[in-house]
């Protein structure tokens, strides 16, 4: 039974993550024509879960918030408030395609970690169906 | 009398087997986007049962990182979901088929005293 309680914890941190870049997605799609804004993204690692009774680096946590470090876009709009002599202002570095990709792929990865929390409390649920008869 | 009850143990085990299994898929699927993180699958059964007739299992014990994991990314992760979606499927079925046995043994069991 710990067994797959444990394995409800680890689909829920696989969850948590995904949640989590989904997050900064949104917030890079959000800011995609703020002037100056740089793209944020994180990465995941594997982590210890909360009262897991075997051992560490079972789920998976996401990292620290990063900056793309890529180069702002340069726009041409010399009627903007923020254009330099040459008539250009800094964009954002946010790529709406890779935003898009990367959502799609936060997505499936959840679908599949809710898919095997649902699968493990199935299986429990039947351990347990055990008793009623 | 109690011969019987071998097999209860035997049910027993497989099901925990395979609620080990269902946690290495998890596990693996948790950490699909985890650069490096290699995928890893229970012990086969008969390995598992023979092991754990002489001592009690640790995790590590059980668990094995892939050998010939079904695909590398560049980033040296080896999950692949589709691949560990048949893995859940699989240990699913030998979930329901462990805990099918123990319900009918029990049956058998209650049935020979008259209950």
């Amino acid at each position: 039974m710990s067994t797959l309680t444990d394995t409800l914890a680890l689909a829920a941190s696989g969850m948590r993550a995904q949640a989590q870049r989904l997050r900064h997605v949104s917030e890079n799609i959000a800011n995609a024509d703020t002037p100056g804004y740089h793209r944020k993204f994180i990465d995941f690692r594997p982590a210890a879960i909360a009262g897991d009774a075997f051992g560490q680096e079972s789920g998976v946590t996401p990292g620290p918030v990063r900056l793309d470090r890529g180069e702002l876009t340069r726009i041409y709009d010399p009627g903007h408030i923020l254009a330099d002599e040459t008539g250009h202002y800094e964009g954002s570095n946010v790529d709406l395609m890779v935003e898009i990709a990367d959502a799609r792929e936060a997505q499936r990865s959840y679908e599949a970690n809710l898919r095997m929390f649902d699968q493990a409390r199935q299986m429990s649920q039947s351990l347990i169906g055990l008793l009623r008869r | 009398m109690f011969d019987s009850l071998d097999i209860m143990r035997m049910a027993q085990a497989f099901a925990a087997h395979a609620a080990t299994r269902q946690q290495a898929v998890s596990q693996n699927v948790a950490n699909a986007d985890t650069p490096g993180y290699r995928s890893r699958d229970a012990i086969p059964f008969t390995e598992y049962w023979r092991a754990s007739q002489e001592r009690v299992l640790a995790r590590g014990d059980i668990l094995r990182a892939d050998e010939q994991p079904a695909t590398v990314a560049p980033d040296g992760n080896t999950v692949s979901v589709e691949f560990e979606m048949m893995r859940a499927v699989e240990a699913r079925q030998q979930h329901e088929m462990a805990l099918g046995i123990y319900a009918m043994s029990r049956d058998l069991l209650r049935a020979s005293l008259g209950k």
